[in-house]
């Protein structure tokens, strides 16, 4: 109850604070009057009632005042006062203001953006249920990299064996053509065996999942599940769209249900799921390795506990399938390390790169805010000697920090939503979990915190300190402000530390930026201009086995020639840039094993046509290319890259020698050796290759290469018109010019590089603007020292190279510093550099070049305006 | 209770425009007289406190004000009793006669307690 009363009462002492002085002072007056008429009754004169009456009442300013503070709201009194003095503040030197404002808004912007990002990707778990309990299963090879795949024939056996993991299924996506009335196109859809989206966790939300009474090799009709946004897109989320049909690759599927919102992880892509169209055990796909896996750990089980088991599992499927699985290891990982640890590298060195950024933020406004203090020393020292009291000024100076820093947090929360979004749009491809990046309140809120308080923790006591009369030093006339000493000292320290954090950026920028131009560089070893290339999928029930798909393949080769402007054409299973690639196999010289061993050297291969090579311009180096004569009747023959020649037939030529493949059931003869194919990566040898002549060995799947005459883009029309000429149903996917691929490897890299090299460009801003600000301040202050020394003779050279000594002393300074940081930051960048070292000698040697030359630019401009100082008027001046 | 010289006579002083307001509304300066009058003229009240803790009586919630014309035709303001301060009164009257009488006590030296 007092409570409120309390409330209503200072309530209204804040809003109705000019009636209640108004009112107050009537009723003091009325006081005074009616003392003044008691006084006249006793008898006294009237100037002499009316000055007992103010006697007597005690003064009535002081009356005033303690009334006043009896509202018990001076403080919220005093604070607006504050603010008013504040904003007054603002407008009278809006260029600091302003520098200051936007300094902590793109810095809180950036670093809330930045870690927003990575906390939504690397941190949160995965939109599934009991994510963390959900694993990936991979075979493992020696000669793979990187990549998570397994075979349908295996992961059957690992889910009737395994007690350690209750569900498990595997998927993979392809391309096939969906009609729907009118009009075909493609879809990517997502082929599965029943147990790989419930062990994601993934329930529908309408209708039903497909299960193994689904499987088409079961005899069951085709069945599809919707994902949820295909379900909004195409069919307006309406609920009667279950028990409709879809056309895909001409068959006909029942759509039976519709997928919760969570993305698919690691086949985002597909739209639309189905069961896997042939029974998953079929041993000869046992060495078909292009399927995801999902698990799903058994409830007391632990990661360990499946990794085990499933080693012995493999090993005994080894033991019974050498050909195919002899070599393979198997390893669980969890689903959530698996999304996002290829882009964990980036994302660290992204968070460890915009903490520089805050921190340099908050040092250049402690910066800022102590030189404008010993600015405002004259100011402080007058209000000291009227009286005011060190709590007061304190109060003052920080609602006036507290002011700046809250318009600074509103610009960076403004920042930070912006920069999140364009992150999100300009953000490379593939980089997984993208779509559910929102901003982090927290993480604003730190960092607003962080600039705040080092303003606070730095400007104010450097402002009280300046406002502090001593006696010396008002008896000293002319001699540098009293607390600027100590002040300016702090500031040099401020300074150096942003040369040396703004250092560390440069330097990963530097790397970066190096790492990128070799990349650039990149020779790749065959034609990547007027190359146009894409990909077909037969369909299966019109190509029903490899005689038909072969002559589809002669066919389109034949027809795709003829085109006008095309110069060549060209099959592969799989290539550099386009991707595919089945791995490597063992492999014995001679025909059939001459030993047991399983330690048989590797190589990798490829199924191409006869004018592969030619097509892309490898040249053949030794012995002959394929041709239509190494056809399905004719003896299994092979080419060989020049690395392959090189590391297994040193001494002796390889042609005429025999290869024995038992994994591929094969013995091949080599015919030819062509050209390496480098990698995209600098620095990365090539790797012995093998190709298989695909008239021999037919896949449904191929990639064409046509190079062409003129522009390749100019042909994607007549292609698509001849692909589809011979089968409407059959669609090229990522029909694009080979340049247009080398360029998708160049967007991350590029991606990093401009990031970290904005955040480099603001730290060298800064650092300039600091170390500027700081000389001239120097200068300035020792204007007398200056003109006494040009006075005495010296020369204006002389001055100069004082002046930038100093400033290159603080430089240098900051380089040491922070040559120590930035080998520590480079670290990070180890993951994502090609060709270059993250401690490179000469890059680093670069930055520092780069920071000195920063650094003198800086002080240039004082210092010429030092040596230009006119010595008479120097020494005038107090 | 209270602590301090000049507490004392603050929370003294509230407690007699309490004392007073309960007998009927006034105005400050009317107050100033009744509270003289009623002591016998031994408090002479320091006019200029008085305002202030009216202020903060009324912050408290123990007193109201209302402007009302005086019988000569003058604007003042005049302050009455709130049913808190009612309650407050009967409260500060028991600490006071409690307060007083172990003064008394240690006084006139009486060992024990009743």
């Amino acid at each position: 109850m007092r409570l409120l009363a309390e409330l209503r009462e200072r309530l209204r002492a804040i809003l109705f604070r000019d009636r209640e002085n108004r009112d107050l002072e009537e009723e003091l007056q009325f006081h005074i009057e009616m003392q003044i008429e008691h006084n006249l009754g006793a008898g006294m004169s009237p100037e002499e009632a009316r000055r007992q009456a103010h006697l007597r009442l005690g003064g009535l300013t002081p009356v005033r005042e303690a009334t006043r503070d009896a509202r018990g709201v001076r403080w919220l009194e005093a604070l607006i006062q504050d603010l008013h003095y504040g904003v007054r503040g603002m407008r009278v030197n809006p260029l600091f203001t302003l520098s200051l404002v936007v300094t902590l808004g793109l810095g809180i912007g950036a670093s809330t953006a930045v870690f927003s990002v990575v906390d939504h990707i690397l941190l949160r778990p995965l939109d599934l249920r009991e994510a963390d309990r959900i694993v990936t299963l991979c075979e493992t090879h020696e000669s793979l990299r990187g990549a998570c795949i397994a075979s349908t024939p295996n992961a059957v056996d690992w889910a009737a064996r395994s007690q350690t993991l209750e569900a498990i299924g595997a998927a993979r996506d392809e391309a096939r053509t969906l009609r729907r009335g009118e009009g075909a196109r493609l879809v990517t859809v997502g082929i599965a065996t029943p147990g790989f989206l419930p062990a994601l966790g993934l329930p529908p939300v309408l209708g039903r999942m497909f299960g193994e009474a689904d499987m088409p090799h079961l005899g069951a009709g085709h069945v599809a599940v919707l994902t949820h946004e295909f379900w909004m897109s195409e069919f307006n989320g309406d609920a009667d769209a279950i028990g409709t049909t879809i056309s895909l690759d001409g068959e006909d599927h029942t759509l039976i249900g519709v997928l919760p919102q969570s993305a698919v992880p690691q086949l985002e892509r597909a739209r639309i799921w189905v069961p896997l169209p042939w029974d998953p055990a079929t041993e000869r796909f046992r060495q078909w390795r292009g399927f995801r896996t999902a698990a799903r750990l058994a409830p007391e089980a632990r990661p360990e506990e499946a990794q085990a088991e499933l080693e012995v599992i493999q090993a005994s499927l080894a033991a019974a399938y050498p050909d195919v699985v002899e070599g393979w290891g198997v390893t669980v990982r969890p689903l959530h390390e698996h999304v996002v640890g290829s882009v964990r590298p980036m994302l660290m060195m992204f968070l460890v790169a915009v903490a520089v950024v805050l921190l340099i933020v908050c040092v250049n406004t402690a910066g800022l805010l102590v030189a404008r203090a010993v600015a405002r020393h004259r100011e402080m020292v007058v209000r000291t000697a009227l009286g005011a009291a060190r709590g007061r000024l304190t109060r003052q100076l920080l609602t006036e920090t507290g002011l700046l820093a809250v318009l600074g947090g509103l610009l960076g929360a403004l920042l930070a939503a912006w920069g999140t979004r364009s992150l999100v749009a300009l953000a490379p491809p593939g980089i997984p979990r993208l779509e559910s990046v929102t901003v982090d309140a927290r993480v604003l809120g730190f960092a607003f915190l962080a600039a705040a308080v080092s303003g606070v923790l730095f400007g104010v006591p450097a402002a009280l300190r300046a406002g502090r009369l001593e006696i010396a030093d008002v008896l000293r006339e002319g001699r540098s402000r009293p607390g600027g000493r100590s002040a300016t000292r702090l500031r040099r320290v401020l300074v150096t530390a942003q040369l040396a954090l703004a250092l560390v950026l440069v330097a990963g920028a530097g790397l970066l930026m190096r790492s990128f131009a070799g990349l650039l560089d990149w020779q790749p070893g065959f034609e990547t201009e007027h190359v146009l290339t894409f990909q077909v999928f037969p369909p299966q029930s019109t190509y029903e086995n490899e005689d038909q798909v072969r002559a589809l393949y002669v066919e389109m080769e034949r027809q795709l020639s003829e085109l006008p402007g095309v110069e060549s054409v060209g099959t592969a299973s799989a290539g550099p840039l386009f991707g595919g690639g089945d791995g490597a196999a063992p492999f014995f010289h001679g025909a059939g094993p001459t030993s047991n061993d399983s330690e048989a050297p590797s190589v990798a291969w490829y199924d191409v046509g006869p004018s592969y090579f030619e097509t892309l311009g490898v040249p053949v180096v030794d012995g002959r290319g394929l041709s239509e004569v190494d056809g399905p009747s004719a003896r299994p023959v092979a080419l060989i890259n020049a690395a392959m020649a090189q590391q297994h037939f040193p001494e002796t030529s390889p042609l005429g020698a025999l290869i024995t493949l038992p994994a591929l059931e094969t013995i091949v003869e080599i015919v030819g050796v062509v050209g390496n194919v480098e990698p995209f990566l600098p620095g990365v040898a090539p790797e012995p290759e093998l190709y298989f002549s695909n008239r021999q060995r037919t896949r449904r799947a191929t990639y064409f290469v046509v190079r062409t005459g003129i522009p390749p883009q100019r042909l994607s029309g007549p292609v698509t018109d001849v692909v589809l000429g011979l089968n409407p149903d059959m669609v090229p996917v990522r029909l694009q010019p080979l340049t247009d691929l080398v360029g998708a490897q160049l967007v991350r890299p590029r991606f990093n590089m401009v990031l970290v090299g904005q955040f480099a460009l603001l730290a060298l801003v800064l650092g300039a603007v600091g170390i500027y600000g700081l000389i001239a301040y120097t200068v300035e202050a020792q204007r007398r020292e200056i003109g006494i020394r040009m006075a005495l003779g010296a020369p204006r050279a002389r001055i100069m190279s004082w002046v930038l000594r100093e400033g290159l002393l603080l430089v240098g300074i900051g380089v040491g510093i922070g040559a120590v940081g930035a080998l520590m930051f480079t670290r990070l960048l180890s993951g994502l550099l090609y060709g270059v070292s993250p401690t490179d000698p000469l890059s680093l040697a670069a930055t520092a070049a780069v920071m000195v030359t920063v650094g003198l630019v800086a002080c240039a401009v004082p210092a010429i305006r030092a040596s230009r100082f006119d010595p008479m008027l120097a020494l005038r001046r107090e | 209770m209270r602590s301090g010289s000049g507490d004392l006579l603050q929370g003294t002083l509230e407690l007699l425009v309490l004392r007073a307001l309960s007998l009927e509304p006034m105005h400050g300066w009317g107050l100033a007289q009744r509270i003289e009058q009623m002591s016998r003229d031994v408090f002479r009240i320091s006019q200029g406190s008085l305002y202030p803790a009216l202020q903060r009586m009324k912050r408290k919630g123990w007193i109201r004000s209302e402007w009302r014309v005086t019988d000569n035709n003058r604007k003042a303001r005049y302050y009455r009793l709130t049913p808190a301060g009612e309650r407050q009164l009967e409260h500060e009257k028991e600490s006071w006669k409690r307060s007083s009488r172990a003064v008394n006590w240690v006084l006139e030296g009486h060992g024990s307690a009743t």
